[in-house]
């Protein structure tokens, strides 16, 4: 057993020969039994030994190519650290090979979890090569505890738009257009595949030096179609949509389908926050924000809460605790914001979803016109994504093959 | 070690006691090294965007505002390097030179011609003749070029190697969708071919990288399924037609200093004025400052077509502008450092300037 000893940045580095990988069905029918056979790749290092990093209860299993510096975020879903791939050549300027790896943990204990990295891998293909949406360049699923779950290995990009926004960054005009247009091009790729992103917010929008956008984290994302379901699954949808403050009111208090809207409220709160410099609703819980939206856009018609037909929307019919129903101005709310600006605002942020513009209207916007590339705004290629494949998976078993087979698939067609 | 010990260093060796005094602007020199950015810190961990900012600056030349007139060499054969000078303006100097160089004397510039190419290493010492040769300047002297290692040819038909061309553009794929997917290097230059019989807007499209080893990886990279221009894979292919360009502004890619990182397609212009410290975070107020591209736009677009101007993140009022060619983004440097022009007027003290990396100098990861 070969054993390779790196000089590794985290705590408590080991490395693991010999770990499962799975890259393939076959494969993972056997992953009880250690391989004994190890290949030996060109530069006589196993293909099969991986190196472990640890720091505190993160643990990641990372193939000797790459290198891990360090961790870049946490969150509900897993980790992202940064790493450094040895085996690719810099450019001659010296920029080094560096990649982000997202490790999607808890996807073999929770259906739910395995859904949505299934869903997150299928989209990451079905978007691969449009210019502000994040490329996936490697992807592999490890079983072995600690170190199982879905790793993703996507180019890695400088910040993301809300470290941007929440530091002294100075921001013009010219920025907040530049920005906006690109998060609409991107949403019109995504939104012409009969997709809806649904977790729409300046974290998951990422943002290089030179102020290229893309859109990551699809772990949300739906099809439309999916969306007009029963009753029932729709109350169930909507426990986990979208984070508070970017969420659209009708996903709290309508329970009837919502469409690709949701999104365009999301980039009406994302154009808020630039020239605020802090999110636009801050709710603490469902209800509240709701408030935090009254407060500024004044109450929502009776007519449209009578039309969500739930308690909340009820309940809120009936709330006087409101001294003013009154929509607020937007340039008393929006310091410094332009008139195409404010335009925009209203056509975005409106309670009615169906007044809400498309993303195709949006990009027509005077506001983003001086920023504009006709020619440069493509629609999917692919056509209507196809949500056929889920309702085959009934069970955790299924959904773990399918998943293996299209990790399987990935990497066959990366050559 | 800073860069004025380096200079008295250097003066040293040269047997040619330097007065920084009188030689030098020091208050000027100083000024400049206060905007400078420290290649060294290229290894310290970045988290905040002063730091990341640096690292975007870091290994690009920022040209200071004092920068003297200073000699730099070009590759050819001497008949060449004298027709693509200008007859009337050059003479060639009794200086003693290698065999293999002259030196040449056009609009104030002093050029070492190097009548065969040269290598990296060659270079080098090509660098050491000049400075023991020629007056210390207010840097050490600028060399240049045509190795096999950076690939910066002036002859025409010499860089088919480095160009590759890609067909049948869909609609609705602009430039911006293409190059953000060209990944390997920086470029020399990108050019939109149309096609007469066809309806689609930019039909061909051919581009140039600087360096060949870059254009190599690049190549097998576009090779594999990675390589997609909105989820569509297009095949590449190298571009062996001969040039047939201006050649004109040609000298231009010639000016490359071995001391400083590359010069590139974009440049960074970043608004000088005093900036009042806003933390954001607590105040919750924003300052939306009034800026205009468009009359920036069109003062740029003089030196050529321009495939994006983008905003640059900063803590100040900072935007890129990313040419087609490489040698009107120079062009474009010099003449906002030409006292005389109109560009130098309206930017050279309330903007600072350099070359920023180009968007395709990234790794092929695959």
């Amino acid at each position: 057993m070969s054993k390779i000893t790196y000089s590794l940045p985290l705590h408590n580095n080991k490395n693991l020969p010999n770990q499962n990988l799975v890259t393939d069905a076959s494969r993972y029918n056997h992953n009880k039994k250690p391989r004994s056979g190890i290949s030996s790749s060109g530069n006589g290092l196993s293909s099969h030994v991986r190196n472990i990093y640890t720091n505190g209860t993160t643990q990641f299993s990372l193939p000797v190519k790459y290198v891990a510096i360090q961790i870049l975020g946490k969150g509900s879903y897993g980790t992202v650290c940064s790493a450094r791939d040895v085996t690719a050549k810099a450019t001659q300027n010296n920029k080094e090979p560096l990649l982000a790896i997202k490790k999607i943990t808890n996807i073999l204990n929770r259906e739910i979890l395995l859904k949505r990295a299934i869903r997150e891998l299928k989209f990451m293909k079905f978007f691969q090569g449009h210019k502000n949406i994040v490329n996936l360049i490697d992807v592999e699923l490890i079983l072995e505890k600690p170190y199982d779950g879905l790793y993703c290995y996507q180019e890695l990009i400088d910040y993301d738009l809300a470290k941007v926004i929440h530091s002294s960054v100075q921001l013009t005009e010219f920025h907040i257009r530049y920005f906006i247009y690109q998060i609409l091009c991107g949403l019109k790729y995504i939104h012409s595949a009969g997709v809806i992103h649904r977790d729409l917010k300046p974290g998951n929008i990422l943002c290089t030096v030179n102020g290229s956008l893309k859109i990551c984290d699809f772990g949300l994302a739906r099809g439309i179609e999916q969306i007009a379901v029963t009753a029932v699954q729709q109350q169930d949808i909507t426990n986990y949509v979208a984070t508070r403050w970017y969420r659209a009111p009708e996903i709290i208090l309508s329970r009837k389908p919502y469409d690709k809207s949701i999104d365009m409220w999301a980039v009406g709160c994302i154009l808020g926050e630039f020239y605020n410099r802090r999110p636009l609703f801050m709710g603490n819980d469902s209800m509240h924000q709701i408030y935090q939206v009254i407060k500024t856009l004044g109450y929502p018609p009776n007519q449209l809460l009578v039309e969500y037909g739930s308690v909340k929307a009820w309940n809120l019919i009936n709330n006087n605790s409101f001294s003013t129903t009154e929509k607020k101005d937007w340039i008393s709310v929006l310091p410094g914001a332009s008139a195409d600006a404010i335009n925009l605002m209203d056509n975005l942020l409106c309670w009615e979803p169906d007044k809400r513009i498309s993303v195709f209207e949006a990009l027509d916007h005077r506001f983003v016109d001086n920023v504009r590339r006709n020619n440069d705004e493509p629609s999917c290629p692919h056509g209507i994504f196809d949500f056929e494949y889920e309702s085959h998976l009934k069970s955790m078993d299924a959904l773990k093959e399918y998943l293996i087979n299209e990790i399987s698939t990935f990497r066959a067609n990366r050559k | 070690m800073t860069q004025i010990e380096t200079q008295v260093q250097k003066s040293t060796i040269d047997g040619r006691k330097l007065s920084l005094e009188q030689d030098f602007n020091i208050n000027k020199y100083k000024k400049a090294k206060t905007t400078w950015v420290d290649p060294s810190h290229h290894k310290r961990r970045r988290s905040g965007f002063r730091q990341l900012t640096k690292a975007y600056l870091a290994g690009h030349s920022r040209l200071s505002s004092n920068n003297k007139v200073e000699p730099y060499a070009v590759t050819g054969t001497e008949e060449w390097l004298i027709k693509a000078f200008d007859n009337k303006k050059v003479s060639l100097s009794e200086h003693d030179l290698s065999e293999d160089q002259v030196m040449i004397k056009n609009k104030g510039r002093r050029i070492i011609g190097c009548t065969k190419r040269t290598t990296g290493a060659q270079l080098k010492s090509d660098c050491k003749i000049l400075e023991s040769e020629t007056e210390f300047v207010s840097r050490p002297a600028t060399v240049i070029i045509n190795s096999e290692d950076n690939n910066l040819s002036l002859e025409p038909l010499e860089c088919s190697t480095t160009r590759m061309v890609l067909r049948d553009i869909p609609e609705n794929t602009g430039l911006e969708s293409i190059v953000s997917q060209i990944k390997g290097g920086p470029l020399k230059q990108v050019t939109i071919l149309k096609d007469p019989s066809s309806d689609l807007t930019n039909n061909t499209i051919t581009f140039e990288f600087v360096y060949k080893a870059d254009a190599i990886e690049f190549m097998k990279y576009a090779n594999t399924n990675m390589f997609k221009i909105n989820g569509i894979h297009h095949q590449v292919i190298w571009d062996n037609r001969p040039i047939v360009r201006d050649p004109k502004n040609d000298y231009l890619l010639a000016t490359q200093d071995l001391n400083e990182p590359q010069k590139t397609r974009c440049l960074i212009l970043k608004f000088n004025y005093k900036r009042k410290v806003t933390k954001y975070k607590n105040k919750f107020t924003n300052t939306i400052i009034k800026f205009d591209p468009e009359e920036m736009i069109k003062d740029f677009r003089m030196f050529g077509e321009i495939q994006a101007f983008t905003p640059v993140i900063s803590r100040r009022v900072c935007v890129s502008i990313i040419f087609m060619d490489i040698r009107d983004s120079i062009m474009a440097m010099e003449c906002m450092q030409n006292p005389t022009t109109y560009m130098y007027k309206r930017y050279h003290k309330k903007w600072t300037f350099w070359y920023g990396p180009d968007f395709t100098d990234q790794p092929c990861l695959t």
